[in-house]
């Protein structure tokens, strides 16, 4: 059906691998196809940042059909920032190349002794010396090897580097592609920095074939229909992902300081209206056959040098490096921002960081003396600034910080466990789980640590508007749905949309533009999945193939040693709130067990270990996987 | 006849359909949240795509669709707001 793409970068081999269809049906691209290569030939309990570990990249059995929202690719890998599983994915111009280069995914395994790059074009692969441009930027990386190979046009060749961060392996440093997109999570960039990969670059026009043309032409036409329909679309085009900061903040749900509040007085200086209405914002940007346009272009030569090239911030960013550090200064966002993609480092862990070091500087926890004279007062936009250069070069205080909260807090003591904002390792995203319970679900069961990209968040399941009877989600079946609802309709919401959210990681799609946010069907995906390959899969198997991905990620971990103790949320976010709509409502121990009781439950997984069982491996067709477990005695009796 | 004037703010997708960020209106007194939400529906036809998925605060704080409304107040209309 298609090639894998194997690097050996200890042995300085490369080989190509046919990938079975019976195995791409199964475990179909991206999230599930990763997991079952890194089940198979990852060892439990290796370092991560070893010549063991071995980064996945994939694309998906559409990639490279052009429709809104088919613009993905994944990295997946063990996480040296988490406790176990690590995933990633990223938009601009890579996932069509990786497919049109003639791969469907790239395994990356061993160490270089040396810096290199990876060069694949039209089928052909080889390594190039990375000497030149290591200690360089992601930008001064990417434009280097594009001059080097003689194209600069993004349509022909993509390419994906790190910076100085995952060079020095700061625990959360990113892939950065096309200067502004991000692979940002679960430090997949210091899984590239730890085998001296320093970039790979994919060039080609190569055509990938399709079953039934006439069938698919008709189902990505229905997509450009479905996907102006989406509620969430005409305000992504207008004001981005970060046109929702105000919106959060009005409703008591946007992180601020480090946890501690829901609500921002300088909301409306740092929104997406505002980045729009300033002239920050020059232009709007798009991935690959995206008609959305939510990236942002900004520009600026005071008070702080914006390039247009290395991209605006979006909301996860805005949050973090603003309210969450009491910061409404806009413009030192978006240099926050560059100066990330520039390092290679995910926005999300660096600003929950700089969050945790500013209380750990109020607390006296941090002394001047230890942060190089640095004030690291709630608000200060040069202290920010500072601290990321220093986090990105590891550079004083910035080595203990590249560590992450939860390292970090380690080493500190004192007390500074109880506001690091993390789960299982990986620092908590920009979204608020006392005014969204579904959401403190997903942050705990996720098994990439803290996540708000697992599922839709509980706003959209108040209503009956986006109740799909096709999908499992019946109104009348699943009554109270409030946003502080927790009982088992909120749970099944989410098991539900996990499972088709895990599918579209596995068929690598944006879900921004896929229901209910965005406005593609489940089911017009499909049809362009069974028009691309021939398959008639059903909605029921699509389902499945999502929710096998869990199973098998959730295996993963458990062979790490993970299990329900890990499936918890920090202290802080389950004490109530002081301000806001949602004040003084708390998200106790008590409602987090009963959702993942109920969840567990649904899930068929041991309620009492949180471990996949014989019984749910083998209704996901992964008896193999239940084998290994049994052999490992980590099978719920 | 008395009339309660209150303040109707639009936040996201809401914003888009109103076109306007907030606006003042005058309610007959004595005034429930949802004549507020009718009439905004009124001035703004576009609004009513959303009405079913739309939730209310006043001043900041949940309210019931027949919540009681006095001057001054500030009438938050909320759209779903997602992840991302």
């Amino acid at each position: 059906m298609g090639n894998l793409l194997r690097v050996n970068l200890s042995a300085g081999t490369i080989t190509t691998e046919p990938l079975r269809d019976e195995i791409v049906r199964k475990f179909i691209g991206g999230r599930g196809l990763s997991a079952k290569i890194l089940f198979d030939e990852l060892k439990p309990g290796i370092d991560p940042l070893g010549p063991e570990n071995k980064l996945v990249i994939a694309s998906g059995p559409m990639g490279a059909i052009p429709f809104s929202g088919n613009s993905r690719f994944s990295v997946c890998a063990k996480s040296p920032l988490g406790m176990g599983w690590g995933e990633s994915y990223s938009g601009g111009y890579m996932a069509p190349k990786i497919k049109q280069s003639g791969f469907d995914a790239f395994i990356i395994e061993g160490a270089s002794k040396t810096p290199v790059w990876l060069y694949v074009n039209e089928s052909k692969a080889e390594l190039r010396d990375a000497s030149k441009y290591w200690g360089r930027t992601t930008e001064e990386t990417e434009n280097g090897i594009k001059k080097e190979i003689g194209d600069t046009d993004k349509r022909q060749t993509s390419v994906a580097s790190i910076g100085p961060a995952g060079e020095r392996m700061v625990r959360y440093a990113a892939i950065m592609n096309d200067l502004r997109e991000a692979a940002g999570r679960s430090g997949m960039g210091a899984v590239m920095g730890s085998k001296k990969l320093k970039a790979w670059g994919c060039k080609g026009s190569l055509k990938v074939p399709v079953h039934d043309d006439k069938k698919l032409k008709d189902y990505v036409r229905r997509c450009v229909t479905e996907v102006k329909k989406g509620p969430y679309i005409q305000p992504l085009h207008d004001y981005g992902t970060a046109g929702d900061t105000d919106d959060l903040s009005a409703s008591g749900r946007l992180p601020t300081k480090n946890f501690m509040r829901g609500t921002f007085e300088g909301a409306d200086k740092i929104t997406g209206e505002t980045i729009v209405s300033s002239g920050l914002l020059t232009g709007r940007d798009t991935c690959w056959a995206c008609s959305t346009n939510c990236k942002r272009v900004v520009e600026s030569k005071s008070p702080f040098h914006l390039e247009k090239e290395v991209g605006g911030q979006e909301y996860e960013t805005t949050a973090a490096f603003g309210s969450f550090c009491l910061n409404s200064d806009m413009y030192s966002i978006a240099k926050a921002n560059q100066l990330c993609n520039l390092y290679g480092m995910d926005t999300i862990s660096t600003g929950v960081v700089v969050g945790f070091a500013m209380e750990a500087y109020e607390r006296g926890i941090l002394r001047k003396e230890q942060t190089g004279g640095l004030e690291l007062n709630w608000g200060n936009p040069d202290a920010i600034l500072k601290l990321v250069e220093l986090i990105g070069n590891r550079e004083g205080i910035g080595d203990l910080l590249a560590e992450g909260v939860w390292r970090a807090a380690q080493k500190l003591g004192k007390g500074a466990e109880e506001f690091a904002m993390h789960v299982k390792g990986r620092e908590v995203p920009m979204h608020e789980p006392r005014g969204k319970r579904n959401v403190g679900l997903m942050y705990a069961v996720a098994d990439r640590g803290a996540c708000h990209m697992e599922w839709e968040h509980d706003d959209y399941w108040e209503s009956d508007t986006y109740m799909r009877p096709e999908l499992g989600l019946v109104a009348s079946e699943l009554p109270n749905r409030t946003l502080l609802d927790y009982g088992t309709s909120k749970v099944k919401i989410a098991k539900v949309q996990a499972d088709l959210w895990s599918m579209c990681n596995s068929l690598v799609v944006c879900v921004f533009d896929i229901y209910p946010g965005g406005g593609i069907e489940h089911s017009t995906l499909l049809g362009i999945l069974n028009a691309a390959t021939g398959w008639e899969m059903t909605m029921n198997e699509y389902m499945d193939a999502g929710a096998r991905a869990v199973e098998l990620t959730r295996a993963f971990n458990a062979r790490e040693g993970l299990t329900r103790n890990e499936d918890i949320l920090p202290k802080r976010l389950m004490d109530p709130l002081p301000d806001g709509a949602f004040a003084g409502k708390p998200f106790s121990s008590d409602i987090l067990r009963s959702m993942l009781d109920n969840y567990y439950e649904l899930r068929g997984w041991d309620k009492k270990t949180g471990l996949p069982t014989r019984a749910s491996l083998h209704r996901a067709a992964l008896d193999e996987v239940a084998d290994e477990l049994g052999r490992m005695k980590l099978l719920p009796s | 006849m008395s009339t309660v004037k209150v303040v109707l703010v639009y936040l996201g997708q809401a914003r888009e359909a109103a076109g306007t960020k907030e606006e003042e209106t005058a309610l007959q007194a004595p005034a429930k949240i949802e004549q507020a939400v009718s009439q905004a529906m009124a001035a703004h036809p576009k609004l009513s795509e959303l009405r079913a998925t739309i939730k209310l605060l006043i001043n900041g704080q949940w309210a019931s669709q027949n919540a009681d409304l006095k001057d001054g107040d500030r009438v938050t209309l909320l759209p779903p707001v997602g992840g991302g």
